[in-house]
Parts: structure tokens; sequence; C-alpha cells
């Protein structure tokens, strides 16, 4: 797919690295140029018979009440409806940046997994191979059928576009998840470095009670020098309005993010908390993209912190999948004193900015500013309006991406893929599912390019800034166009008038 | 021979009644799922489903009355049924092939209906038919029955087409859809000629009648007889088939895109969770720990990173 200005030569795009020998000659990687997941090739055709067993075990269990109440519904609807119209292929923007390469197609891997259903999950027999298609079944398109279940950002775009209500987004999702919890096979940034880390000691990115408070501790430190403004956060403050809960990530990579919400929010007057307990500090859940069972572990534990400091709500800070992960998807899994409410910061700032209760001077965001709206904020979500009219209020030069709001295009980042840089997957996510993405960043910049003029895309979710900090780097597009990135709280800070100037630093990191 | 006809037609028409109702009743059967709502949803607030928004948006909202827009959804259902709106938002060359098909259907099912209503009629209010109304009657259903089949037949010839031709659907594409569209394009076919073709004192509203009174007398020419016989079989496969999709929509659309429900303290959907925790998986995965004897609650409370620390 070509892009605009100033990347629109082919001939200067930067090549991909290859994958390596070693790579392809251990893992398998038949499916195409990249390797997501790192399966170990089976050593013996008896290896191979075994994990197609198991595949099969795995994919009766997800039909059934017993094992797969959570989706069952859905995915059955999904599974017997598809007219395979291919309404859905224009609307995937990986589909379409990788040229039209038919394994991308949203329904691709759907007609796989239907086929697989109606021959093996119904028994089919000839007249089921007629009306619905053959298929056959060996190691070789397993393997497969786990890679490609890692190259779909589970944006469900093409779930919006479907006449029917298909979601080739949810069969990605339920094949990860027969994946993981049948044969224990999911991308270890995921799994092992990601929920189980974070269950072992209380967040993915490592930090345990002691460290985060230390970090926090830290930034608050910064903040204050920074802006003049005393800030320290308060920790496990039992009665608080608001138990605020970040991406831990925020904490480690973007400091000025949980320093600005801390900010805020005493600014404001609101009666907040950071909780140390286990997972109580690090509102991601990995569980939200390939694994039930984890996704309810972490809710639970997210929960449990609110619970047990008796809080009004909780508030996801910027982290996009965590909003979606705790306020819908395990909305049904928290009950009784468990169902505490949650909301999201962009409603928590929206009234907060609106009301009047800081002081604004939008003279201070007089740059460029375009929004990107998180997929899993926005269409999977339904928080679309506070970020922008808190964006319109402080920033006199925002303009959209077109399109924007539910009809969003993903950063490329989206269902975990931010995280995962193993082998050569990060140009997969650069040239492919990122570029659609980048092409709208360059579209809404167009007539201010020039390097003498910052410009920054807000975006308030952290895996999106990952794929944003990685994306503007390997184009050179800080270094050569000054574009830089940043969360909803930095914006509002800079525009501070109590707040020294210059809170937004035009530096890379 | 016609009493055979009456006993397809009939037969068929309950197989057709039982099949959707058997297909109906299995998704409704199901369990209640996790959320799973793809937003704009249309039974939100004016003011929200105009951008797609949800009562996320509202600040404490679980303290603030639920909004509900039963206008907007109907509006919302009405569009997507009748003009088949989003097929023509994010596949136009297909609409201009669905929507005639579509159309057509809900034309014939029209005439059908008026034709049934038409025929009850002159059975028990044989004085009404004669005047205007029962004129403006025929002249309606002759109408839709006579634009249907076209409107359908063009539309199913077009999607066959298509189907065929096009090289990114044709991969795609089974024997049996093949079959589906060519079964409406000679079913219709044979309606339509057999319709035209019929002798001139045999009147739709004559069929209809016969077929509701199981008038063995009746004489019904081979070709429309085989039209009739072709439409009942093809009503009675359409639930077997992913052609029922008029039934699996209004389960996608409600129970799935549009079910943004709240989970709410000692309400009904914390009963209905009470009962799903309760089942107890199987899945073989170590981090999983189940065994078939502890309930998804078990799971979900248990954390499988401490206890290998353990």
């Amino acid at each position: 797919m070509p892009l605009p200005p100033p990347l629109d030569d082919p001939a200067k795009d930067r090549e991909w690295k290859p994958l390596s020998a070693d790579a392809r000659q251990k893992y398998e990687c038949s499916l195409d140029d990249t390797c997501a997941v790192n399966i170990p090739q089976p050593k013996t055709p008896e290896e191979e018979d075994a994990l197609v067993g198991k595949f099969l075990a795995g994919l009766d269990k997800l039909f059934t009440k017993e094992n797969n109440w959570t989706f069952l519904q859905p995915l059955l609807l999904t599974m017997e409806y598809c007219a395979r119209c291919n309404t859905c292929s224009d609307a995937c923007h990986i589909f379409e940046a990788s040229g039209r390469n038919e394994l991308y197609r949203p329904a691709f891997r759907s007609e796989i997994l239907r086929r697989l259903y109606f021959k093996f999950v119904r028994r089919g027999g000839v007249v089921s191979a007629w009306q619905h298609g053959d298929i056959d079944l060996n190691w070789p398109l397993v393997a497969r059928l786990i890679e490609l279940a890692y190259r779909c950002n589970i944006c469900r775009r093409c779930a919006q576009t479907c006449p029917i209500g298909a979601d080739n987004g949810l069969v990605a999702h339920e094949l990860r998840k027969l994946f993981s919890q049948e044969m224990g096979i999911a991308a270890k940034e995921l799994h092992d470095s990601g929920s189980m880390l974070q269950l072992k000691v209380g967040s993915s990115t490592g930090m345990n009670a002691v460290v985060v408070k230390d970090n926090i501790e830290f930034i608050d430190e910064d903040t204050t020098e920074k802006t003049g403004i005393q800030v320290q956060t308060p920790w496990d403050v039992e009665g608080a309005d608001v138990l605020l809960i970040h991406n831990a990530g925020e904490i480690l990579a973007w400091p000025e993010n949980p320093g600005a919400f801390a900010l805020i929010l005493t600014a404001a007057g609101i009666k907040w908390t950071l909780s140390s307990e286990l997972a109580g500090y690090d509102s991601i859940n990995y569980g939200l993209w390939y694994d039930d069972a984890q996704l309810a572990r972490v809710a639970v534990k997210h929960a449990e912190a609110a619970r047990k400091l008796k809080v009004k709500k909780i508030v996801l800070g910027e982290c996009g999948h965590a909003h979606k992960a705790l306020s819908v998807i395990a909305d049904r899994v928290l009950s009784g004193d468990l169902n505490i409410p949650r909301e999201s910061s962009m409603t928590l700032l929206r009234d907060i900015v609106m009301s009047g209760r800081i002081q604004l001077d939008p003279s201070r965001n007089d740059f460029p500013v375009t929004l990107h709206d998180p997929c899993n904020m926005v269409r999977l979500m339904g928080v679309v309006e506070p970020q922008r009219e808190i964006v319109r209020k402080i920033c006199p030069r925002f303009r959209e991406m077109e399109p924007h709001g539910v009809d969003n295009y993903c950063c490329g980042g989206g269902s975990g893929f931010a995280i995962m840089s193993g082998n050569n997957f990060p140009d997969w996510r650069f040239h492919v599912s990122g570029r659609k993405k980048l092409e709208q960043i360059l579209n809404a910049f167009s007539d201010c390019l020039d390097p003498s003029i910052p410009k920054y895309i807000c975006a308030p979710c952290s895996n999106c800034k990952g794929q944003f900090r990685d994306l503007l780097a390997y184009y050179g597009l800080w270094e050569n166009h000054r574009i830089l990135y940043g969360g909803l709280v930095e914006l509002i800070v800079n525009a501070m008038v109590n707040v020294k100037p210059g809170f937004i630093e035009w530096e890379w990191r | 021979m016609t009493s055979l006809l009456y006993g397809i037609i009939y037969a068929c028409a309950l197989v057709f009644a039982a099949g959707c109702i058997l297909r109906a009743l299995r998704y409704a059967r199901m369990p209640l799922h996790l959320r799973w709502e793809l937003y704009p949803v249309p039974h939100e607030a004016p003011e929200r489903a105009a951008h797609g928004g949800s009562y996320f948006e509202q600040l404490d909202w679980w303290t603030q009355p639920r909004d509900s827009n039963f206008l907007g959804e109907i509006v919302a259902m009405l569009a997507e049924i009748v003009l088949l709106k989003g097929v023509w938002a994010h596949n136009r060359k297909l609409w201009f092939r669905s929507f005639p098909f579509h159309f057509g259907l809900y034309l014939l099912a029209a005439t059908a209906g008026l034709l049934a209503l038409s025929a009850l009629l002159n059975l028990v209010a044989p004085t009404a038919m004669p005047g205007s109304f029962g004129v403006g009657l025929h002249y309606l259903y002759a109408f839709t029955g006579v634009l249907g089949v076209v409107l359908a037949i063009a539309g199913a010839a077009g999607l066959l087409f298509r189907r065929l031709t096009d090289s990114e659907v044709k991969v795609y594409t089974t024997p049996g859809d093949v079959f589906n569209l060519l079964a409406f394009v000679v079913t219709l076919g044979l309606l339509g000629a057999g319709y035209l073709l019929r002798p001139s004192t045999l009147s739709l509203r004559g069929i209809a009648e016969g077929i509701l009174r199981f008038d063995t007398a009746l004489e019904i020419p081979g070709l429309l007889a085989a039209g009739l016989v072709m439409a009942a079989l093809l009503a009675a496969y359409i639930p077997m088939t992913q052609m029922s999709h008029f039934i699996g929509k209004y389960f996608t659309y409600h129970s799935v895109r549009w079910d943004d429900r709240p989970n709410l303290r000692d309400g009904a959907l914390e009963r209905k969770v009470a009962e799903c925790v309760r089942y107890r998986p199987t899945w073989s995965a170590a981090h999983i720990g189940a065994d078939g004897s502890k309930t998804w609650a078990d799971i979900a409370t248990t954390n499988p990173a401490q206890q290998v620390k353990k």
C-alpha cells in the first residue's frame, strides 16, 4: 500500500529484516514472512499426530457451554451465518496494507475454522462438505492456524461492516484461546512474560509493590520539580472515591503520564488512591486477547484490590485494552461485592476539564495535534466524545484523522502486537498492521510536515503509544519531521496556568 | 396429483416453521455470554448514538437512569432489514444485486400474505370481494407478485454471476452456495412462467383458496405446479442453511452487537452468571488447572503463578 508524503517514494521505504534461517529451522514459520508464536517444530510424525489430536479435542471444547459459555453464542452465530460475501475484507487495515494478501483476508481464517467446525465438531459428511466446503486436517494446517491467529489486531472493524453480524475478530480470539487453554500455546509476551508474570509479582513489567512505590515516589518528585506544584501520590487509602489503575508500562516508559494524572486529580480535589495489592497497580489484562481464565483471574485481582480499599469506583488510566477488559468483557465475571463500578479516565477528565476546576490556557498547546482513537475505547466500548471535548478545548490546532471515532483504524499494535518484538515481527507491524495508521497520521499532518513545526499525536493508550514509538522511530518521523506522541493528560497539564510552562518536553523517548 | 401438491406444500410449510423455531430456540437457549458489543449501538440516547457513544461517557454512569431509545433501534433495524443499509455503506457493488433479491423476496412474502388474506375473505365474506376493496387487493398482490419475481430473479442471477466470476468471491464459493442461488432462479422462473402461461380461468386467488380448502378438484398446470413444489421445497430447505440468516441476524444484533446491558448488583444478569460459573470446564493446559471437578468460579479465583511458586 503506498504512503503519502514524505514516505511516498517506495524506493525509499525500509526493507524488511528477513526471518533468520535459525528461526525457520527451529520454529513453525511456513505461514508468511514472519513468526510470532515460535512453536517448536515437532520431531516425529507421532508428535505431529498428538498435537493434531489435542487441537481436535480443543476444537470440540470450544463449542461446549461447559468450556466456552463465555463466547459460545457469538462464536456459533459466526460459524453458521457467514455469507462469504467478503464485505468484511475492505474494512481490514491489515488486508489492505498487505496488498490484499489472501492470508490476511478476515474471512480466510474464519473459513478455515468454519470448515473444521462443520467437518469435525458437527461430524459433517459429504452433504456438509458440499454445502460448507471441505478441508484436510494435518499438523501444517494447525501450525499455520496458530500463527494466523496472531495476524489479526482483533479491532473488529470487519465485524462492524458485516451485514449479518459475523465476527472475524472473534474467530482470531477464539483460536488463540483454543491454543492457549487446551494446548498451552500462546505468544510468550502475552502469557509467560505477560499475564503469568502479572499474577506472580504484580505487574507484567516485573515491578513488585516495593519497586512500583519507589518509582512513583520518584515520578512525584520529578513532577513537583517540573511543574512547581506539590504532587504526592496516595497509596492504599481506604474509602477513597477513586482507585486509579494505570497500565504499569506507563510508570516505566512514560512516567510523565502517571505524574500528570497525579497532578490533575490532586488539583481537582478528587479523593483518589493507587493500590499496592498484587496486580492492583497494573491495569493490563492480556488474557483479553488469548485466554478466558487468565482474563478472569486478573479482573478478579483488580476488583479485589478495589474491594479491599472500599473505594467508590475504579478509574482506568490511559490504556485501551484495560478499559475494555475491566469495564466491558469482565463485567459479567464480577459479581456481588466484586461488582464495583468502573469508569473511563476520559469521562472523569472531561468532567474535570469542562467544570473549570482547573484553569487552562489553550495557547500553551498551540501546535498541531491529532487524536488517535484506541479501538478498545471507541468501537468496543463507546467512549468517543469525552476525549474530543477536552482536546477541542485545550488544543487550538486540533485536527481529526479520517476516519475517526468508532470508524477508527487500529494503530497496528492491538491484541498484544505492540509488545511482541521477537524475530522480525516488528517489521510486519510497521509494514503491514501499522501502515494504515501511518497513512492517517501523515495525512493529518500533511499541511505541517516541516520539522520546524513540532506535532503531537495524542494517544490515550499505552500499547498504542508503544506502537507509535516504534513506528515513528522506524521511519525517522521524529528526527526528520518532529512528530511526537503522548497521552491526553500531558496535554492537560501542559495547558494548566498554574503549572510552569513546558510540561511537554519536545524530546524523543 | 393436486392432493400430492397440497400435501407437499403443507408438509414443507410445517418443516419451514418448525425449522425456524428450532433454530431460534437453539440460539435463545445458549448460556449468557460475556459482553461483546460493538458501537454504535442505536438504542443509546440519541445524542450519544449519533457518534457511537455509550453510557460509559456519563460520569458515574451507574447512578444515572438508563436511557432507552427504542425508536432509534427500530429505525436502525428497519433500515438494515428493508434497505440493507450496511451493504449499501460497505459493499456498494454487492448491494445492487443483494437489495433487489431480498426486496423481491419481501414482495413475494407480502404477495403470499395478501393472497391468503384475499382467499380467506372470499371464503368468509364473499360479497366484499367483487367490490373496490377486493379489486384493490387483487391489483396490489398482482403488482407485488410480478415486481417481486422480477426483482428476486434479477438479484439472484446477479449474485450467482458474481459468485462465479469474481475471483475474490469464487475461491470461497462452495457448490452449496451455487445450488442455493440456482434454486432461487429456477424456482422463481418456474413460478413466473407458470403464472404467465396459466389458463385464463385460473386465478392466483383461486389457487390460494384451493390450498386453504384442500380443493382436489382444482387443476393446476404442470409448470405452475412445478414452481409451487420447488418453492415449497426451497422454503423447507432454508432453515437448514445459512440462508436462515433472518433468524441468526436477530441474535447477532440483539444478543451480541447491541447487548450493552450492564451487570448490576443483585440484578438478573448476576443470577444468570452465577449459573454459568458453576460449569466445570475440562481444558487441558496446565495453567488452567481444570480437571472437570473445579468450576469456572474456582478457576477464576485460583492464581496459577502463585501455585507454581508453592
